[in-house]
Order: structure tokens, then sequence, then C-alpha cells
């Protein structure tokens, strides 16, 4: 007998075949595509794993900085009964709303040589755009958010009473965070982290706006595709199946290791399997 | 967005070789190192190394991205060294020059794009690059479909793409239409040049409006297809806020006759 979990109405299992097939077929119909042939000649390209490997590495920093500052600004968020912070509830979901060039944008006009923290940005010497500094900030805009959103969220969600009871028992603020919050908010943490990860490796029109697309030094994964795909098409399809595989890989390699809750196949309060 | 008749009245002064001319209609001291001179001194000086290494060194150039193949070959044709391309479609680069991206150079695929930073004071006079045209490009799968004038794109048995208004080749695109006298309803509408090369080559429409760069005289891989009597302006100016003399030096040697034949060979004509 299948477990009572495992049972749904048939009309779950239809749209949830659909949905998958939505994500699968486009997924399917571009390894179809992809001129295997050429993969070696393209990523032999050293301009194009440098781009594949700043990608990689910028999104991985992009996590790490969304959970830094993410996960603070959702628990304030979340537990803040001021007015102000039911406003900022709503600007801080305007990144993903926001057409990413128009988050680009907005970027310069904050950090540009014409922009509001520009001048005294580059009067200490320190100069954003079309940097790698540039690609961050610009990731960082539209990642963040995920992080935001998924922790206040779950936080949300969570009783008060473990924090109230060790509150009663003497343990003070840190204590109460890293003993009892933290540790409750894990599998949203990692959620968080892992969209943000997955949106900054896909990042275009903020990155291309605030960072421009110069090779070697802010171009990434899509935007060498978004250039290639003007002079070779064959070269886009193959670098975006590498963004792919990159992708795959390390989000199966993560699984279990940093990212704790996220893409194990069993868990444990499930029963069965 | 769209409209702005009066941009295509931009003045697209030829620079040429009157470096001081352009100096001083940038109102800037007249900068003349000795390989900016004549076009034969020019060509004989830049093929040595030397003169090489002496070129205006990292600057940034925001370009459109249809040039993404022949900038870069023009500037090493050129003798160019160190200079940062980032190709963007004319209307990023627009934002970004409003906005205060650190960009020294900027050239755009029509002078409406330009006039909008020329009316901002943001960039100084536009200089022509070259000139272009429009094309028809008919998609592989329809290249025995007798498609032979403009007015084809009126038949109901062709699926068409154009692109969108608000970007450069959509602009030439309803113009050269419009001076036809066809009206056409595009199956599908994209944002890029890239767009409709795509489009194109994926079957999703049997012919389309392009640059004539994409031709297959002009590339290897181009369309069938043939051009069309409506000139592609390419603009180059000054960032006011950039490395204003170097840009210059930039734009003078990419103006020079060695950056010239390679403009040429990809289906524009130098001006």
């Amino acid at each position: 007998m299948t477990h009572p979990v495992r049972q749904f109405p048939r009309v779950v299992w239809v749209l949830a075949a659909l949905g998958a097939l939505v994500v699968v077929t486009p997924v399917a119909a571009l390894l179809i595509e992809t001129p295997w042939s050429s993969f070696g000649d393209v990523l032999g390209d050293a301009s194009v794993r440098g781009a594949l490997a700043r990608s990689v590495g910028v999104a991985v920093g992009v996590a790490a900085l969304s959970a830094v500052l993410g996960v603070p600004l959702a628990l304030v968020l979340a537990r803040s009964q001021r007015p102000w912070a039911g406003m900022l509830r709503r600007l801080v979901v305007l990144p993903l709303v926001l057409p990413p060039v128009a988050g680009g944008v907005a970027l310069l006009l904050t950090v540009g040589r014409r922009g509001l923290l520009g001048g005294p940005l580059a009067g200490v010497g320190i100069e954003i755009p079309f940097t790698i500094a540039a690609v961050v900030v610009a990731q960082l805009f539209v990642a963040m958010p995920f992080v935001v959103v998924t922790v206040e969220a779950a936080d949300r969600a969570l009783p008060p009473e473990p924090e109230e009871i060790a509150a009663t028992l003497g343990a003070g603020p840190a204590r109460r965070l890293r003993s009892i919050t933290l540790p409750r908010l894990g599998g949203a943490i990692g959620s968080g982290v892992v969209l943000s990860w997955a949106r900054a490796m896909g990042e275009l029109g903020a990155t291309l706006t605030l960072a421009g697309n110069l090779p070697g030094r802010t171009q990434t994964g899509p935007l060498l595709v978004l250039l290639a795909l003007e002079s070779d098409p064959n070269a886009a399809v193959v670098v975006s199946v590498a963004l792919l595989v990159v992708s795959v890989v390390l989000l199966v390699a993560g699984r279990g290791r940093w990212v704790p809750y996220i893409g194990s196949s069993s868990r444990s309060r499930r029963p069965g399997g | 967005m769209a409209g702005e008749p009066e941009g295509r009245e931009v003045g697209s002064t030829r620079l040429g070789w009157n470096v001081g001319f352009y100096d001083a209609a940038m109102g800037m001291t007249p900068l003349r190192p000795a390989w900016v001179g004549p076009s034969l001194l020019t060509t004989v000086a830049l093929a040595t190394p030397l003169a090489c290494t002496s070129g205006p060194s990292g600057l940034t150039v925001g370009a459109a991205s249809s040039l993404s193949d022949l900038l870069p070959a023009m500037a090493s044709a050129a003798g160019v060294g160190d200079v940062s391309w980032s190709f963007a479609g004319s209307q990023t680069l627009v934002a970004q020059v409003q906005a205060g991206a650190p960009l020294d150079l900027v050239i755009t695929a029509d002078a409406a794009s330009m006039q909008r930073l020329v009316s901002e004071g943001l960039v100084g006079t536009p200089v022509e690059l070259g000139e272009g045209s429009l094309a028809v490009l008919i998609a592989p799968q329809a290249s025995d479909r007798g498609i032979r004038s403009i007015d084809a794109l009126t038949r109901g048995d062709l699926d068409v793409v154009l692109a969108a208004p608000e970007v450069p080749l959509g602009r030439y695109s309803h113009d050269a239409l419009e001076a036809a006298g066809v009206a056409v309803q595009p199956r599908v509408t994209v944002t890029s040049a890239a767009g409709v090369t795509i489009q194109l080559r994926l079957g999703e429409a049997d012919v389309g409006i392009g640059y004539a760069s994409d031709l297959g005289v002009h590339r290897t891989g181009g369309f069938d297809g043939f051009e069309i009597d409506h000139p592609v302006e390419y603009l180059a100016a000054v960032v006011v806020d950039g490395r204003r003399a170097e840009a210059e030096r930039l734009l003078a040697e990419l103006l020079n006759d060695a950056a010239d034949s390679v403009l040429e060979a990809g289906g524009i004509s130098p001006s």
C-alpha cells in the first residue's frame, strides 16, 4: 500500500506532470539542439572559460553576501512592529519585479559618476561601475531578496515559544539567535541561498547595465551568451549548456553539504522511502 | 520612447583626417601626436610595434552589439592596443551614458539614440563611423519562396520578423517600410538585430528586415536576401565625462584606412 502522504487526488498528479514538462522540455530541446561536436572548440577558448568561472565565482560570493546581509534583514522585518518595517518589507521585493535593466540603471544612478554616492566614492578612489565589484553589486541587488523573502516567511511561520522559554531560562539575545533561531531557520536559509545563487548565475540585465560587457573583466556566462547570439549562435548554445551543466554539478555537489536541506531526496519527517 | 523625428538630422560630421577641426569643434586643446597625421603616414606609423604601445590605452568603449565582430577587428587592423569593448543594445548604451557609466567613447547603430545623448550634453559632436544598409533577410527554409522585393513582406503565406520600433533596427525597418509604402503585420517582434537572425534561423519566421552585414555576402553563415536602399548610420561620440583627449585619438584611429577596409569587408561603407 502506498503511504497516505503519497496519496493525492488524480488531478495533482496530472498538474505535477504538466509542471515538470514546463521545466524539462525546454532543457531537453536545448540539449538535443546542442552541437556537441563544437563543445571542445568553444570551451577551449580562454575567454569562454573565464566568463564561466567568473559567473560561478561571483554567484557564490553573491549567495554568501546575500546570507550575511539578507538573514539579519529578514529577521528584523519579520519581527519588528514599527511602521517602517512594513514599508521596507514591500521595498525589499522590488528587485524581484523591477526589469533587471531598470535595476541596473537605478544602481548606476547610485554609484555611477553622476550617481548619488558616485561622487563621494570617487573622492576616496573607489569606482564601482564596469568593474568586477559592479558585477557583485548588480547581482546582489537582484539575488538577495530571495534570501530575505524565504527566511522572513519561514521565521513568521515558526512558533515563538522555544525562544521565549530560552529567554526565561536566562539565554541572552546572542545565545538565542545562535542556538535556536538560526538552527530552526536552517532549511529556509539554505533554500534562500540556493535561489539567490541561481538567480545570480543567470543574471543578465542589471549586470550588463552596471558592469558592462567587458571580456576578461566583467563578462559573465550569460553576457557571453548574449554577445554570441549576435555572431555565433552555436557558441551561444554551447555556453548555455555549459552554464547549465556547471550549475547542476554544483547543486548536486553542494547537496547535503553546504546546503543541508536542499535537494536531498529523503526527509526524516516523511515516513517511508 | 519611439518617435523623435528630428533624430535623423544629427550632424554626422565626418572627421576624416582633419583632427584640428575636430578639436576645435570639441572646444579642446589640439592634441596632435605625430601619428595622427595624414592617412598614409598614420598607416605606416601604426604598422610599427612602437606605435601600437603608444596608442590610447585602457579606454572603455560602449558600442552597439551589431558591431561586436567588426569593431575589435577594426581596432586590431588599426593597431590600437588596450581597448575594452562593452557591447550592448544602443538603447542600453544610452541609459548607461545617461546614468554615468564610465565609458569614454560610445558608438550607436542609429542617430536617434545618439541624438538623445547630444541633446543632454553628455557626448561631443557625433562622427559618422560608417554607413551600412538594411536588408531583407530570408530564412534558409524560405529561400525558394520567391522573395525578391520588400513588397513580399505583405504576402499572407510568409511569416515576418521585425525589430520593435524602440530599438535602432526597428526604427530603420519602420522607416524603410513606410518609405516603400508597405504595411506589414509581423508574426514575431524582437528587440535586437540578433533577435531577427535567431528567429529566422530557428524557423519561427520566413523573412525579416535586418542589417545588410548579416547577408551571406558579408559574413560566413549569413543569410540569403537583398539590400534595401535605406541607410544605417553608425555614429561615434566622445563621452564628455570620459577621457576625452584619448577617446578622440582612438576615434581618429578607428577612422583610418586599415580600419576602414575591415568595415567595408563587413558590409558597411566607411563614409
